[in-house]
């Protein structure tokens, strides 16, 4: 991946190139000496303690999220022993009435989370490349959109978009007659929440793809100009596929933190009206936490799991590839 | 005097062929067309806490408004000091276990040879990936297992699970960026492993530590998924849960409610503002590795 990755430039965090890590490492005719293999056991001993919190507090709860789902587990024996029921839960969980709206719900609101964040990500980013005063201040200001709590975040929209809320409102100064029921009506739910939610995550990919842009080779783009090529071609023919692996793993990334907004949907519409705005993952917590059918839950959980790490071995693939090809 | 050295500028003044990095009319109507949308909604939240009772009853929607301090009178109070408190505790406690921890292990990956680091790194890509939605289920039996459950132990330790991945992985950059021939000087001197570590890496890694802890305080202090299943006295609440809470009540004055969203998201820009720069260069540092 190291073709995307960002050349430090004066006054950044960042120090030497990361050429030099990479082949110190793949060096081959590194002897090792006993000081040598000293500092690999103390590395080693270092990585205990991380390794142990994951295997524990991460490792640990996938492989009981699993066991769950092919068990029968409901409120009584949650803390007792628990009897497997083969593929049971799977089999409740595909003949609810609502799991085939909630898989579609899912996949609108991952793809318009998506669709919308690298795109205006990317358009953000070119805004923001020149090195005006503005850019930094629209930088910091959208970075800390990013980083306030989502709850805060999801209470604020629910806030406007109400029926007699601002944007209702403004809509009305336009000439609309009837407030649309952004968090109340079935068909407005899901979409509002993934709007908000791609507002959350925009500036994010905007600040990654605007270090990948101001990364790219300045002689390139002035030996484009030269030639002749016009600001468009340049975007289209030199800039866009040097930006190719920044776009892939942003991409990844953003699909991931689709899959885990919780908070948005649970403070905006708790899901509803019924299941119009719930997801996957936010069906299967509905199902442990508020049905107390926890087996079904972990069924849906396991599942959102599964996806996710279908998109991690990806995202590996894709980083290792690009890592070869730098 | 030659002339034959066109300077590059005055060619990328003429339309077309230009260099795309120069600013355009467009660039400034994108960047407030940037600030209405990231600024209003931030606006609209202060606005909305510093209207009266009575304004945010007759007219809710008004852009302008007297300031008033009702909202604050009404929520700062017992309740909103403890969850604040709660919030603090969670926070503080998840980053200080996640940096520590996470600091010696992107360290030891950055210098661990063969096929272990790049295997790890792997699995860290996965648990980071892991959607909290489907984490908290298995976690609510085992934490209930250690008679964690309703404590805020629990919730730090869910929390430094969850962020520890993402914490490695932020930091290990940084550690790769450190020559490996000056730690090996360093033990030909006869410094140890651990002596190594703390005078001569650690300083070097201060920034993308400094980074990672906050975005680590940022993210814990913002964790609600956690706190509202596996506490159930409100007493315990984080500022989030409170929020939430009071969300979900029928009766909700909005000026208070964004009272409590404001003074909730204040810790959070105060950091901001002391880091933002820092932060910024961080996270396109470590997305990019």
């Amino acid at each position: 991946m190291s073709s995307a990755s960002v050349v430090p430039r004066p006054g950044t965090t960042a120090p030497p190139p990361p050429h030099r890590a990479i082949a110190r490492r793949g060096d081959p005719r590194r002897r090792r000496t006993s000081l040598a293999r000293r500092r690999q056991r103390g590395a080693m001993i270092f990585l205990a303690p991380a390794v142990l919190v994951l295997g524990v507090g991460a490792g640990y709860p996938l492989v009981t999220l699993l066991h769950m789902s092919f068990s029968d587990v409901q409120v009584e024996n949650l803390f007792q022993t628990w009897t497997g029921n083969g593929l049971a839960n799977y089999r409740s969980l595909r003949s609810l009435p609502e799991f085939h709206t909630v898989v579609v719900n899912t996949i609108g609101f991952v793809a318009v989370v998506l669709i919308g964040t690298v795109t205006v990500g990317l358009i953000a980013a070119l805004t923001l490349l020149k090195r005006l005063r503005v850019s930094r201040f629209v930088q910091a200001l959208m970075i800390m959109v990013w980083v306030l709590p989502p709850i805060v975040v999801g209470s604020l929209w629910k806030f406007m978009f109400y029926g007699d809320g601002l944007i209702n409102n403004v809509l009305a100064a336009l000439g609309m007659h009837d407030p649309i029921g952004f968090i109340s009506d079935p068909n407005w739910a899901l979409w509002s929440v993934a709007a908000v939610s791609t507002w959350v995550s925009i500036p994010f990919a905007a600040v990654v793809f605007r270090a990948a842009l101001l990364d790219i080779p300045a002689q390139l783009l002035e030996a484009a100009s030269i030639d002749g090529a016009s600001r468009a071609q340049t975007l289209r023919l030199i800039v866009l596929p040097l930006l190719r692996p920044t776009l892939l793993v942003v991409a990844v990334l953003t699909v991931v933190n689709a899959f885990r907004s919780f908070d948005l949907i649970f403070v905006m519409t708790g899901g509803g009206p019924g299941t119009a705005s719930a997801t996957l993952p936010f069906l299967g917590y509905q199902l442990a936490f508020q049905q107390f059918q926890y087996g079904i839950g972990a069924a849906a959980a396991t599942i959102s799991m599964v996806v996710v790490a279908v998109l991690a071995i990806g995202y590996v693939w894709l980083s290792r590839r690009e890592l070869k090809s730098a | 005097m030659t002339v034959l050295t066109v300077p590059p500028r005055r060619r990328s003044r003429r339309g077309g062929a230009t260099d795309w990095r120069r600013p355009t009319g467009l660039n400034r109507a994108g960047s407030i067309l940037l600030i209405l949308v990231y600024g209003f909604p931030l606006y609209w939240l202060i606005i909305t806490s510093l209207k009266s009772d009575g304004d945010i009853l007759r007219h809710p929607a008004a852009l302008i408004s007297s300031i008033s301090f009702d909202a604050y009178h009404g929520v700062l109070g017992s309740d909103l000091f403890i969850a604040m408190g709660n919030s603090f505790i969670i926070a503080a406690g998840t980053t200080v276990l996640t940096g520590a921890l996470a600091v010696l292990a992107a360290h030891a990956l950055s210098r661990v040879r063969g096929p272990a680091p790049s295997l790890l790194l792997g699995v860290l890509i996965l648990l980071q990936m892991v959607p909290p939605a489907a984490a908290v289920i298995p976690l609510y039996r085992i934490l209930g297992g250690w008679h964690l459950l309703n404590s805020l132990t629990g919730v730090v330790l869910a929390d430094t699970a969850g962020l520890l991945p993402f914490a490695i992985m932020l930091l290990r950059p940084f550690f790769l960026a450190i020559p490996q021939e000056i730690e090996e000087a360093a033990a030909v001197d006869g410094a140890g492993y651990l002596r190594t570590f703390r005078s001569i890496v650690l300083p070097m890694v201060h920034n993308g530590l400094t980074t990672v802890a906050t975005l680590v305080f940022m993210i814990a202090w913002g964790d609600f998924l956690y706190s509202i299943t596996f506490l159930n006295s409100p007493t315990k609440y984080p500022l989030t849960a409170l929020l939430a809470q009071q969300l979900s009540q029928t009766a909700i004055s909005f000026n208070r409610l964004m009272a409590i969203s404001v003074l909730g998201a204040l810790p959070i820009v105060v950091l901001f503002l002391f880091t933002a720069r820092r932060l910024t260069e961080g996270l396109a540092l470590g997305t990019s590795k």
